[in-house]
């Protein structure tokens, strides 16, 4: 069975990928591979080794939002097989090693609060350039207009 | 999802996203709109004035590109419907004001340069960043069809 693989990396942004990958899934009959990448940013490490403590509140932060998205998928796509995969990493290139043998891959553009155009972010960028799959980048706009295709089919 | 639009250069990228389109399009029942746009580079607008025929021969260029996509959807996906498009001026940019108006825009990834260059690389990015629907990007590499 081919997989389409959905990043999950936010609340908003897994949201809208799920929505993508589980109505293709279920048309194509394909399992979804949902993908939480996690790391404890630099800013935070400071140069330093952080505790133990905000390496497991980062997983468990990748953990629920996952959790989110299962239910998410579950609710879209009853029929469609759902694998979870948490890993730690650099958001952008494990995602690809993680969807390496995927047929499809979705990813959501990040909003960029204080930024009035939305611009595709770093770790979008970065899964555009180097995914040897196609590609489905889903553009987060205002509440209303994110799903122009919504019950039409 | 109704309508699907697609980037159409004449490269292996655009060609490759013409076949995904045409999949797509057959698995939701949707039309396949094609996009081929042109315009004189600066470098030939530099030197004055342009002849008229110029610009037709570049609107006929983009012309023989929509044919030829449109006769590959058919040939993948004969019961899709196809519409063909043309736009005067950036590629980019024109594809970027058609997502206002589809559901899924499918670009290659790799140019090939020359008349309508810059189509899907900065392009993808451009449109990736700016499309009002979900985009995907096809990749193409050489030699590894």
């Amino acid at each position: 069975m081919d997989t389409i693989a959905v990043l999950i990396n936010g609340s908003e942004e897994a949201a809208a990928s799920i929505e993508f990958g589980a109505r293709e899934a279920a048309l194509r009959h394909c399992a979804l591979r949902l993908v939480a990448v996690w790391e404890v940013p630099a800013s935070i490490l400071g140069g330093g080794v952080a505790g133990q403590e905000v390496y497991d509140e980062f997983r468990e932060t990748a953990e629920s939002l996952m959790a989110e998205a299962v239910a998410k998928a579950a609710e879209l796509a009853p029929d469609v097989p759902v694998e979870t995969r948490v890993v730690k990493g650099q958001p952008g290139p494990a995602f690809i090693e993680e969807s390496r043998d995927a047929t499809l891959i979705v990813a959501a553009r990040r909003r960029h609060p204080g930024i009035k155009e939305l611009v595709m972010g770093s770790i979008s960028k970065h899964i555009v350039s180097h995914a040897e799959r196609p590609v489905v980048v889903i553009p987060l706009l205002g509440r209303g207009q994110s799903s122009r295709s919504e019950g039409s089919e | 999802m109704k309508t699907i639009l697609v980037g159409v250069d004449g490269s292996p990228g655009a060609d490759k996203a013409v076949e995904f389109a045409a999949r797509e399009a057959a698995a939701h029942g949707a039309v396949v709109r094609l996009l081929a746009a042109w315009e004189v580079p600066a470098s030939v607008l530099s030197g004055g004035g342009v002849p008229l025929e110029l610009y037709k021969n570049f609107e006929a260029e983009a012309q023989s590109l929509l044919t030829a996509a449109a006769a590959r959807v058919r040939e993948l996906e004969p019961s899709v419907q196809v519409e063909q498009r043309t736009a005067e001026g950036h590629a980019g940019n024109a594809l970027v004001d058609a997502t206002a108006d589809a559901d899924l825009v499918v670009i290659g990834r790799r140019g090939h340069g020359g008349f309508t260059e810059l189509l899907l690389g900065s392009i993808s990015h451009q449109v990736a960043d700016h499309s009002k629907c979900p985009v995907v990007i096809v990749p193409w590499e050489k030699g590894r069809d």
